[in-house]
């Protein structure tokens, strides 16, 4: 329902204009309040690339809306930034000042993993600070859209603010700018920084434990594709543990997984993001920043997943206890195996996806 | 024929029925079997994995984890691999398909197992645990914080009315509220019902202190009531979660509190129970086609039994009637030749058996005729063989006896009886040990013993000479040869044996006749040694005192006199060098010098020992030396040069006309070896065909004639041979008669190598100017020698070198002399009256003097033979001559020390670099060649010597100043002297000229013009200063170009 609000929404502010300067008002994104106000851009159709567009239920229940989108998640995600920032001077943590990660081509998809985590960490920030925790959106089923990225977004940014509140915060923010030619680029990039932000605001930041239930989600989601291929071995045995292993070692193996990805995708004629790992600080590396590349990497998993209709949801991943980057490391070492495995599988059988629909077409008419 | 028929069809029968049993049982065993096995195996895999992982969930041993990965990868995995393989076999398809449906189903088992692996040892695995660690504990201690800061505030109010009841209260909310987080705590350990209601009770304690505490307002300070509100918030947040928590710990217990558990019911089991229903659905189809092929097996089993009994009893009715049929036509002929075989194993070979019938029977009766009438002829061929070896022993002329292994004799010949003196009836049947005297008798049967045990053998197969005893008793020498034989698998040994006694007798008159020979040999060497010694004394005096004289002013009529004595003398000489010579090639003893020489000086060196003699007889001489050929070489050129003199001086001998050649070429070159050859031609007389061999022998000529035409001794040609043939070569000759001759030899020469060449020229002091042979230095040399003679001669020949020479007649006077005075060098004859040269020798070598110890020393000896010389190094002399003495050889043997003389003291090289005043060349400032000589090149060491130069020659030209002041002319003359030598060191040779002309005056005396002369040296000084440091600048500068 809350995304069906939010098209109708936009569809007034379209037709009867609004909001004609490049700022937004407070009230207009007041995540508080019933009546939920998300940005125009000035030109939307100029700015929106069409591999940001998904063709599914998005376009076709939100229409047009749906191309003025990435400029409205952006601006809730800036607008998650500035009042981070008041928080963060409420309570004297220290300023992120990591690079912006290099990226290209984001998706929705892929936004929406990293929205996921930002949520995540901000919800943790608000049981830090207020004893409250809110419900995780329930993730969209088949491909994302994005209104979903929005809708996880905006459920960020009202944890931010439920703490803003508690900890009464006198400032408020008025306005913030945006960009009307926002890509999922941009947002992506945004949302990496605000996810940065929140984790060093944190009092129990993401751990290598947080990263390690990711990675086993990713080692789900892998098992769950490999199982189209019978002969294949689903979860192959962990490599040797490697002790004082560093979250860069980690981060530069998830990098390698996130590379097969792209070949699978590549080799299955679909489009992923693109990942500059050669500008990435890996000396500058936290647990934070290799839950945020395993959420990307979860992302691309969830992707491929949701081309097979009828293929079984990963296994839901516990806690595991307290980890070190080296138990991380061989975790992704299982990954790294899997996707391997499945690179080869797929590029002898490229036509895997057709396969498997001709093979269920097959099955249904039996 | 029927039977045989129904025989065959019977056993087709069987055959095929026996085949078929073998394609059943086969299927059998291969395919319905391993099946049944590879589906009993996998359930025990699914088994034994499911357990595995209940271990691990409840009890977390790591055995439990290695167990369940190897039911998969040895149990599992593997026998779905057989069923794989075995499935083509599989009768029925829905097994085939069941098959697939099976590995699917493992493949979502293992994956569900590993899932549920993953998680039953982490805290995730109880949901309790996971809120209580993340939400309640996190906020339990802020509540116990914040009550503890309040009770600290509490505790810093001065005492007031209700205050202790205030504190009490705070004291109590935070005791209860502990105790509640304990019960919680263990809660989360036991989920039971107690813990969770001892946890509301003490939860509830607590909220009834809190109220007490926030029901007095009147007791807060500002600050106790942020701390009281901050903790009223955070004991509400715990609260609820640890409610929330309880709720979870009680939905969980219904299924939930474990998650692995739940997943092993909820997913693995039911996975298992997938798997092994149709593992069952397989085994049950496999089962029943095994049932059926096994009763197909027996019926086939069954029937191929019958057929082969009926066969065997129908084969066994046939083969009873054919054999009684059979038997009465074979027996006869056999019983036959069984008679004959019993008379010829009797001997009797007389006749052949009938032969009746063609059949078995009857071929075996020939064929035994056949053997028969074999047997008969060899046995006539062996006693014709027996008596053929008969006469052999009785009519061989050495002695032959057999003896067996225990040594007792069997055959005992004629010979035998006549060479020890037995007959043979005394001698056969004993050991023959009674023909060995002792003590050889004794250990005869130790011999044959050992051999027969070990089988080493000693003298079996070969022979020896050993000792006889005869009948009487005496001995004798002979050879004994034995052999060994085998005779009805017996060893017998034969040994033939020879009288020596003759052969002895013969061979110690030849080793006296050699003894005899090589006496008289001896005695000749000696004799020819002596006489060569003998006469080589006078003939050095006859020669040396001929050159003297012939250095002095004569009469061209004396002169020419005298030139006829040297020639003489000379030839007489010749003719002695040759016989000794020729006495060392006849005992063997002659051994070539190895040294650096230059060839091409050698060639020279022989045409000029010919060159007058081809130009007195108006001979043309041609020598030519390939371009190819090196020049600098390693071998004896004393010895090379010795045979091209005289094969050119039999070419001038021979020739009245036309030319002479010398030539040489290379005939191969490998590493640092050259082979050359050399030919000498003439357009003599030539030599005769017959005669080329010939000339080659001593004391040979072609014919007398020549002899006494042409003279000579006849040994040229023996020597050079020899000679050639020392130095690795060999001599041959081409003749015409009439047209000439020409003599090739063959010589192998080392070649130095190339970083040999800088260093051995060097120490050979040739590069000194190239004055190696015109040696111009003022020695101070001293003398030894007994025969005056000699002493006189060699002061002689060193004075008119310039050389200052004192004398003394043996060794204590030369010991005497240089107590007195310092010399440069020493000539020592070894062999003098009292104290000789080698005793002197050891005596100066022991000398505390420097300059006395170090004195270069040169022997004198009339020894001419081998060893010699080494014996003269060895007591420590530096060289080595050989008398008659000839001023060449004692001036090189001076050279060849001076080397030496320059390396101790720089003095030396000063003679190389003056010329005689003469000289009408003008002097430069400086030679730069000899400087850099001098320093090998090294630019660092010219700035070294040019420094001390320097400071040298200002210290010594102001004390050559200093001297002519006093008017001490002798010291002026010493300083001059060593001025000389440093400059001349150093190129500096008009310098070295002046100086040397200021050491002359100033031996002298005091002289007018002295002071001129020491002005002038100092002026060239210092030009050679001025010229050494700018050649120095421009020697660095091209370094420096370089760099």
């Amino acid at each position: 329902m809350g995304s069906v609000r939010k098209f109708i929404l936009l569809l007034v502010v379209l037709v009867f204009g609004g909001a004609p300067s490049g700022a937004v008002r407070a009230a207009d994104v007041d995540t508080e309040k019933s009546e939920t106000i998300v940005p125009l851009p000035d030109n939307p159709s100029g700015v929106v690339r069409s591999s940001d567009v998904e063709t599914n239920r998005t376009s076709e229940s939100h229409g047009i809306a749906s191309i003025a989108m990435p400029a409205a998640i952006y601006v809730s995600v800036r607008w998650i930034q500035s009042e981070l920032e008041l928080v963060r001077v409420e309570m004297g943590k220290p300023k992120n000042t990591q690079p912006r990660i290099a990226l290209k081509n984001a998706a929705p998809r892929e936004v929406y993993f990293q929205a996921q985590a930002l949520f995540r960490k901000a919800n943790r920030l608000s049981f830090e600070q207020t004893r409250e925790r809110a419900t995780e959106p329930l993730a969209p089923k088949g491909l994302i859209a994005p209104a979903d990225v929005l809708d996880v977004v905006q459920a960020a940014l009202s944890r931010v603010r439920h703490v803003k509140n508690r900890l009464m915060v006198k400032e408020s923010i008025k306005e913030v700018e945006y960009d009307s030619k926002s890509t999922f680029t941009a947002i992506y990039r945004a949302i990496v920084d605000a996810s940065r932000q929140v984790n060093l605001m944190l009092d129990r930041r993401f751990s290598p434990s947080d990263v390690f239930q990711e990675v086993t989600l990713a080692v789900g989601y892998s098992a769950r594709l490999l199982s189209r291929f019978p002969e294949s071995t689903r979860l192959p045995n962990a490599p040797p543990f490697e002790r004082g292993k560093q979250p860069r070692d980690v981060y530069r193996r998830l990098t390698s997984c996130f590379q097969s990805i792209q070949t699978i995708a590549s080799r299955s004629g679909l489009d992923v993001l693109s990942l500059e790992t050669s500008e990435i600080d890996l000396e500058h590396v936290s647990p934070s920043d290799v839950y945020d590349i395993a959420a990307l990497v979860v992302s691309e998993l969830d992707y491929l997943h949701s081309r097979f209709e009828g293929l079984e949801p990963p296994r839901k991943v516990f806690y595991p206890g307290r980890k070190f980057p080296a138990h991380v490391y061989q975790r992704v070492g299982i990954l790294e195996k899997q996707l391997e495995d499945l690179r080869r599988l797929v590029v002898e059988s490229p036509n895997w996806m057709v396969e498997v629909e001709a093979d269920e077409a097959r099955g249904s008419e039996k | 024929m029927i039977v045989m028929a129904c025989g065959v069809v019977l056993l087709i029968v069987a055959l095929f029925a026996t085949l078929w049993l073998r394609s059943a049982t086969l299927r059998l065993l291969e395919f319905r079997a391993p099946t049944v096995h590879a589906v009993d195996l996998v359930l025990q895999g699914v088994n034994r994995s499911l357990a595995d992982l209940r271990g691990w969930t409840l009890l977390g041993q790591e055995r439990f984890k290695e167990s369940r990965a190897a039911a998969w990868s040895t149990g599992i995995q593997p026998s779905i691999a057989t069923l794989r393989e075995l499935q083509s076999s599989w009768p029925d398809r829905d097994d085939r398909r069941r098959l697939e449906a099976l590995i699917t189903s493992l493949a979502d088992l293992r994956e569900a197992q590993w899932w549920i692996e993953d998680v039953a040892r982490t805290p995730g695995n109880q949901p309790t645990r996971v809120l209580y660690l993340f939400d309640v504990e996190p906020v339990a201690r802020a509540v116990y914080a914040s009550a503890t800061s309040m009770i600290d505030l509490e505790k810093t109010i001065t005492d007031g009315p209700g205050r202790k009841r205030f504190l009490a209260d705070m004291a109590g909310f935070r005791g209860a509220f502990t105790r509640s987080w304990g019960a919680l705590a263990d809660y989360v350990e036991s989920m039971a019902d107690s813990d969770a209601r001892e946890f509301h009770e003490f939860l509830g304690q607590a909220k009834t202190f809190l109220d007490g505490v926030a029901g007095k307002s009147a007791l807060l300070t500002p600050q106790l009531r942020e701390v009281l509100d901050g903790t009223e918030e955070e004991y509400h947040a715990y609260g609820e979660l640890a409610r929330r928590l309880i709720e979870t710990g009680s939905s969980a217990r219904s299924g939930q509190s474990n998650v692995a558990l739940h997943l092993m019911a909820s997913d693995a089991v039911p996975l298992a129970e997938k798997s092994t229903a149709l593992l069952s659905s397989i085994a049950l189809n496999q089962d029943r086609q095994m049932q059926s092929d096994a009763e197909r097996v027996t019926i086939i089993g069954q029937v191929s039994i019958v057929l082969l009994v009926v066969f065997i009893i129908t084969m066994a009715l046939v083969a009873r009637l054919v054999a009684v049929r059979g038997a009465d036509h074979i027996t006869g002929p056999v019983e036959s030749l069984s008679l004959a075989t019993q008379q010829l194993a009797d001997g009797a070979l007389g006749k052949d058996i009938p032969v009746e019938g063609d059949d078995e029977v009857g071929q075996l009766t020939r064929s035994f005729n056949t053997m028969r009438g074999s047997l008969e002829q060899k046995e006539a061929a062996l006693r014709n063989e027996v008596a053929h070896t008969q006469a052999i022993l009785s009519t061989a002329a050495d002695g032959v006896i057999v003896i067996d292994r225990k040594a007792r004799v069997k055959t005992f010949n004629p010979a035998a009886e006549e060479l020890f003196g037995l007959r043979s009836d005394d001698v056969l049947g004993k050991n023959v040990k009674l023909l060995i005297p002792e003590p050889f008798r004794s250990e005869h049967d130790h011999y044959v013993a050992d051999y027969l045990r070990t089988g080493t053998r000693k003298i079996i197969g070969t022979g020896r000479e050993v000792v006889g005893q005869r009948a009487d008793g005496s001995t004798f020498p002979m050879w004994l040869s034995v052999g060994e034989m085998v005779v009805d698998n017996d060893k017998m040994f034969v040994g033939v044996v020879h009288d020596m006694t003759e052969e002895k007798r013969a061979e110690r008159e030849l080793e006296k006749a050699k003894e005899e020979a090589e006496e008289g040999n001896r005695a000749k060497s000696e004799f020819l040694a002596n006489i060569s010694h003998e006469l080589r004394t006078p003939m050095n005096g006859i020669i040396g005192m001929t050159e003297l004289l012939l250095s002095t002013e004569h009469s061209s009529e004396q002169r020419e006199y005298l030139r006829i004595v040297q020639r003489s003398a000379d030839a007489l000489l010749f003719l002695l060098n040759e016989i000794l010579d020729f006495s060392k090639v006849e005992a063997g003893r002659i051994e070539l010098q190895s040294g650096r020489f230059e060839l091409r000086d050698t060639f020279d060196e022989a045409l000029h020992a010919v060159d007058f003699r081809v130009f007195e007889k108006g001979l043309e001489i041609i020598s030519r030396v390939s371009a190819d050929v090196p020049d600098d070489l390693i071998g004896d050129d004393v010895r090379l040069r010795q045979v091209l003199v005289n094969l050119l001086s039999n070419a001038l001998k021979f020739t009245e006309e036309g030319k002479i050649e010398l030539s040489v070429d290379m005939l191969e070159q490998s590493g640092d070896q050259v082979r050359l050859q050399f030919a000498v031609g003439d357009t003599g007389i030539g030599i005769p065909a017959d005669k080329l061999e010939l000339i080659f022998e001593s004391f040979r000529q072609v014919d007398s004639s020549t002899t006494r035409r042409y003279g000579g001794t006849g040994l040229g040609l023996t020597i050079c041979s020899e000679l050639v043939r020392l130095m690795e070569g060999e001599m041959w000759v081409e003749s015409t008669v009439g047209s000439g001759s020409t003599f090739f030899f063959t010589v192998l020469f080392g070649v130095p190598k190339p970083d040999e060449k800088v260093v051995n020229r060097t120490e050979a002091g040739e590069d000194f100017g190239g004055l190696k042979k015109d040696f111009n230095r003022v020695l101070r040399v001293l003398v030894a020698e007994d025969n005056e003679v000699n002493r006189v001669l060699l002061a002689r020949m060193l004075e008119k070198k310039g050389h200052m020479v004192e004398t003394a007649e043996n060794g204590k006077g030369a010991l005497a002399l240089l107590d007195r005075g310092i010399f440069d060098l020493a000539l020592m004859d070894v062999q003098m009256p009292e104290l000789d040269g080698f005793e002197t020798t050891a005596a100066i070598r022991k000398d505390p003097r420097d300059q006395v110890r170090r004195l270069p020393i040169i022997a004198i000896t009339a020894h001419a033979m081998k060893g010699f010389r080494e014996r003269c190094l060895d007591a420590g002399m530096d060289d080595y001559v050989s008398k008659p003495l000839k001023r060449r050889d004692v001036l090189d043997a001076i050279t060849r020390v001076i080397p030496s003389l320059i390396q101790s003291k720089p003095g030396p090289v000063e003679a190389a670099t003056v010329r005689s005043a003469s000289d009408p060349r003008p002097l430069d400032d400086l030679d730069r060649k000899l400087v850099l000589r001098q320093v090998e090149g090294d630019t660092e060491l010219l700035g070294e010597v040019v420094q001390i130069y320097s400071d040298q020659s200002a210290v010594l030209l102001k004390k050559i100043r200093e001297a002519l002041a006093s008017g001490d002319s002798e010291s002026v003359a010493e300083l001059a002297h060593t001025l000389k030598g440093s400059s001349g060191s150093l190129g500096g040779l008009r310098a070295a000229e002046v100086a040397w002309k200021l050491e002359q005056m100033g031996r002298d005396g005091p002289a007018e013009g002295l002071e001129e002369m020491a002005a002038r040296l100092e002026q060239e000084v210092q030009k050679v200063q001025t010229a050494l440091e700018k050649f120095e600048q421009e020697i660095r500068g091209e370094d420096g170009e370089e760099v």
